[in-house]
């Protein structure tokens, strides 16, 4: 796995623990279809979550939240659509949000993290 | 999240308005937008702040940022916001104090250094501020001198951005910059010029006292070499200096051009535009921000169009306007722009194109038809507003060599100027107009300022045969009436008739 | 015409101290021709009155060429010829001597010197009653206006008649009703000088009321008339005495007129001779005085209050006061410097004709607005 890939996937164990630790139910991860792949999707009180996680060494290249961007958003929210067609039960007359969390540090456990909730 | 306001201005014209800068976090995702009109120059202060503030130190958190200037509805141009713009940003993400910025305008451009560079207007701008009741404005260094001439605001010169904001309480290291400077400016000080150091053009010189003291505009008729320039170079020595607050509008458009402003000069300005000047340098307009031009920079001064006849017929076309109503529209896509521009006006011509006609001792080699056409190319509608047709000839060499200088200096003609124009005004009180040369003729003809029967007869009797046209008619009567306050008279009589007949030669035109 | 033998001593009693010859000549002229006839009056003044008579008489022959057209002679003998009466001459002389009348003859001492103004068709006699001196008593000066007067026009006529007699002018006026008389009155009243000239022969008063009028006049003046006694006042009479009125005077007051006054005729005449015009203004509203309104308007006319404004018309410094815009002197000076064939430039014609630069300027400036000069670019010149 290259180093990068590895940072990602230390990224999202790290964004999983953090979402624990907020009282969020973890779902799926690592959802795949054709139109792309959602990071996490987890529950809180009765709102579905798709959260996308970034993770960066430094902002050296950009603020991991800067990814994010109006293009990913859109796609973001077809592939919540797409999960909740392809789960009916987990969906059922749920809210959907979107939220991110960025993590800035080359060792994801100690990594700066920073959650945005309900993104338009 | 938070929310933080500062304050800064945006000029219509001359006209300042301030403008309050709202800024704005909210928990999304990063993305900096402004609202509130900006124009494209504005609308690229996003790159400009967002580099300035990283590379002053400041941390903005990476945020969804929106920066809202009001009034929504007025249009907003330049790069003078930016300032204004990073220091909002910057309180609101918590990094200075939002008390300390609520209270102060800001004006300036932010390099991607962090520097705060010089820009255009800020004269007008701190005028805006003070007369706001604001107390105190942030400025770029090259402007201080400019805003320290608006009394009654404390004026800060900042270097950087990072000045400014330890300035308000923030943490950051203040770098020891080197100031943008504003360009020295073009024209070397250059000596006062003499009505003295004209020598042999009596009649000249006593048509440009009685331009002065009537503030009548004026064509200057003569070969190359005979002095028109000269002339027309010492009208603004003549004519009276500037009160404090008018001195202050023509230095605000001296800043609005981009002029570096020093200090407040109370001679009037004497602009000469060249005749291929543009149309926009001459009435104004640049590509994006509407500037002021020549004419506008004429402004309570004198406007000298040297070879009248080979300027745009657009623009004398456009000089219309401002003679009427003394001001000047400049149009850009999607606003307007009005600008004071209200000036005496001073034509030069050359009796015809080789410029010898009439010239003792000199062969004209023009065809009739060619010195016809070029006479004809000044309009009849600029032509009626000319009061005065001055011949100037060319001084014989022995007296232009000889040293010996005229009695009459620019001082003295002054002091006769300012006494006949202080008879016209307190004449005048009461009625929109401050000089004959700006009294329409009916205001003449009839009502209190009709000259008697006796006096006015050789006139009525010409206007009867058609010797002279109505609009000839009035001009003659303005300039007696100049004629008379010169001399400290009541009113002209039948020798200031004769002596304004002699000044308007061409009594058909 | 004139062979009668008794008709030589008439003369003589007519005219004392003056050529018999002479004397009778002109009456014979004064029974021949209306007042007025220019013809007459070239013949005389070229041929002197007897030999003039003798061409008049005759059928034809030699003319100075240049006095009369021969059409014109012609013409004017054809006029004469029926009023060749040697009995004619005879009456003539015989009823003004009945009335204690002379006859007054050009040059000599007691004639008015501002007939001769009139010309070829100035009066060849005039037959008087009164005191023969009464024209040189002093300055002579014509009220006329309206028989049909209004209080106020014999109220003022009176007052200044009055005043001007008073002060020792000699008041000329044509003894008809209404103004004349009022104006004949005033300075009789006084104890001044006053004349009358009479459209009719001097034996007969017209009109009748002024009987006595007249005969006040002939003690305190003089009554004349072109017309032999018994010449009865035609219209055509009246219109020529009215050029008398106006010749004999300095100048002539129109007190009261309507606006086709008869007097208005005087008027013209005064102004023809150049007689200074006074008019005396009235009440807008009033008819009487549309005349004298009309003359200030349209005649240049002087507006005269009282006497001292009419004195002011004949005397020299007062006419000078500008009502109208005079030539300024310094105009014509200016201009005698210039040339119209070198133009020349202000300094060098300021200094040619001595005045100021300023001075100068603006008189070209005038100058140039009704074309006498035009500037070109060497300088001025006159148009030529």
């Amino acid at each position: 796995m290259a180093a990068k890939d590895e940072l990602g996937r230390a990224g999202e164990e790290r964004a999983a623990r953090h979402l624990r630790a907020q009282g969020y139910i973890i779902l799926d991860r690592n959802w795949r279809c054709r139109q792309g792949e959602i990071d996490i999707v987890a529950q809180r009180d009765d709102v579905l979550c798709v959260v996308e996680v970034k993770t960066r060494r430094s902002v050296r290249y950009g603020h991991p939240f800067e990814a994010i961007d109006e293009r990913k958003r859109r796609r973001l929210w077809r592939l919540a659509y797409a999960w909740t067609a392809a789960h009916p039960d987990a969906a059922r007359r749920r809210e959907i949000r979107l939220e991110a969390i960025g993590l800035i540090g080359a060792d994801a456990d100690t990594a700066q993290l920073e959650h945005l909730v309900d993104l338009l | 999240m938070s929310t933080a306001r500062t304050w800064a201005v945006a000029l219509t014209g001359v006209d300042g308005h301030l403008v309050e800068i709202e800024a704005d976090f909210s928990a999304q995702t990063p993305e900096f937008t402004i609202i509130g009109l900006p124009d494209k120059a504005l609308g690229e202060a996003v790159q400009r702040v967002r580099n300035a503030c990283t590379n002053s130190g400041l941390d903005i958190p990476r945020r969804r940022l929106t920066v809202n200037l009001s009034p929504a509805s007025l249009p907003k141009h330049g790069s003078g916001f930016d300032l204004g713009i990073a220091v909002a940003t910057a309180a609101a993400g918590g990094m200075l104090s939002a008390r300390a910025v609520r209270g102060t305008v800001h004006i300036g451009e932010l390099g991607l250094d962090g520097r705060v560079r010089p820009v255009a207007g800020v004269l007008p701008a701190v005028y805006a501020a003070a007369r706001a009741g604001f107390e105190r404005v942030i400025v770029p260094h090259a402007n201080a001198a400019e805003a320290a001439l608006v009394p009654g605001i404390e004026v800060h010169a900042a270097a950087s951005l990072a000045e400014v904001a330890a300035l308000h309480g923030a943490d950051v290291e203040v770098p020891d910059v080197d100031a943008v400077e504003l360009a020295a400016p073009d024209e070397p000080e250059t000596l006062p010029l003499d009505l003295a150091d004209v020598i042999g053009q009596e009649e000249a010189v006593d048509a440009l006292i009685i331009a002065a003291a009537g503030g009548h505009h004026m064509m200057l008729s003569g070969p190359p070499g005979a002095g028109k320039t000269m002339l027309a170079r010492r009208l603004p020595g003549i004519l009276p200096l500037l009160l404090d607050d008018e001195a202050l509008e023509v230095a605000a458009i001296r800043s609005l051009v981009g002029e570096p402003v020093m200090k407040l000069d109370p001679v009037v300005p004497f602009v000469a535009p060249h005749h291929s000047a543009s149309m926009a340098a001459l009435v104004g307009g640049g590509t994006r921000m509407a500037r002021p031009g020549a004419i506008v920079r004429a402004h309570r001064g004198v406007l000298f169009l040297d070879e009248t006849p080979e300027f745009q017929r657009a623009a004398l076309d456009a000089l219309r306007q401002p003679l009427e109503s003394g001001r000047i529209e400049v149009h850009r896509a999607g606003f307007t722009a009005s600008y004071p521009a209200r000036f005496q006006l001073v034509l030069a011509m050359n009796p015809c194109p080789c410029g010898n006609y009439g010239v003792r001792g000199a062969e004209c080699a023009c065809p009739p038809m060619s010195i016809r056409r070029y006479a004809s190319k000044l309009s009849g509608p600029l032509r009626d507003r000319i009061d005065i047709d001055l011949q100037v000839a060319r001084v014989a060499a022995a007296r232009a060599t000889s040293g010996e200088r005229s009695r009459v200096t620019s001082a003295s003609a002054r002091e006769r100027v300012v006494a006949a124009r202080g008879a016209a005004s307190d004449r005048l009180r009461g009625t929109p107009w401050r000089v004959n040369g700006e009294v329409p003729g009916e205001r003449l003809r009839l009502g209190v300022l009709r000259l008697p029967a006796t006096v006015r007869a050789p006139l009525d009797r010409a206007l009867e045969r058609g010797t002279v046209t109505l609009r000839a008619y009035d001009r003659v009567l303005r300039l007696a009436w100049t004629i008379a306050d010169l001399a400290g008279a009541n009113s002209p009589g039948i020798d200031e008739l004769g002596r304004a007949l002699f000044l308007k030669k061409g009594l058909l035109a | 015409m004139l062979d009668d033998a008794r008709l030589l001593p008439l003369a003589e009693r007519l005219r004392p101290g003056g050529d018999p010859v002479e004397t009778l000549t002109r009456v014979a002229w004064s029974v021949l021709v209306e007042p007025g006839d220019g013809t007459a009056g070239a013949l005389v003044d070229a041929h002197g009155a007897q030999e003039a008579l003798e061409i008049a008489c005759r059928d034809d022959g030699l003319l100075t060429p240049g006095i009369v057209t021969p059409a014109a002679l012609a013409e004017a003998r054809t006029r004469w010829r029926p009023r060749a009466q040697a009995q004619a001459v005879m009456e003539a002389m015989t009823s003004c001597l009945d009335v204690g009348g002379h006859l007054m003859l050009p040059g000599d001492d007691g004639w008015p010197a501002g007939l001769q103004d009139l010309g070829p068709h100035a009066p060849l006699v005039l037959w008087a009653r009164g005191d023969l001196t009464s024209f040189t008593a002093g300055p002579a000066v014509a009220m006329v206006g309206a028989r049909a007067a209004s209080p106020y026009g014999e109220s003022v006529a009176a007052d200044i008649a009055g005043d001007l007699a008073g002060a020792g002018a000699v008041v000329v006026s044509g003894g008809a009703y209404g103004i004349d008389g009022a104006s004949h009155r005033a300075a009789l009243g006084v104890g001044g000088v006053t004349v009358a000239f009479l459209a009719g022969g001097v034996d007969r008063a017209y009109p009748v009321g002024h009987h006595q009028l007249f005969e006040r006049i002939r003690k305190g003046g003089l009554v004349v008339s072109e017309v032999p006694c018994g010449g009865a006042p035609t219209k055509w009479r009246f219109l020529q005495r009215n050029r008398l009125i106006a010749a004999a005077s300095l100048a002539t007051v129109v007190v009261e007129a309507g606006w086709r006054s008869g007097t208005l005729n005087t008027a013209g005449h005064a102004a023809a001779l150049g007689r200074p015009i006074g008019a005396v203004p009235g009440p807008v509203t009033s008819a009487a005085s549309a005349g004298c309104h009309r003359l200030l308007r349209e005649f240049d006319a002087i507006c005269v209050t009282n006497a001292q404004e009419v004195r002011e018309l004949w005397d020299d410094r007062a006419l000078d006061a500008p009502s109208q815009p005079r030539v300024d002197p310094d105009r014509v000076r200016l201009l005698d410097a210039m040339s119209t064939r070198t133009p020349r430039d202000a300094h060098d014609l300021a200094r040619r004709c001595g005045l100021s630069v300023d001075r100068v300027r603006s008189l070209l400036g005038l100058l140039a607005l009704d074309v006498v000069v035009v500037q070109t670019p060497e300088g001025w010149r006159r148009v030529g």
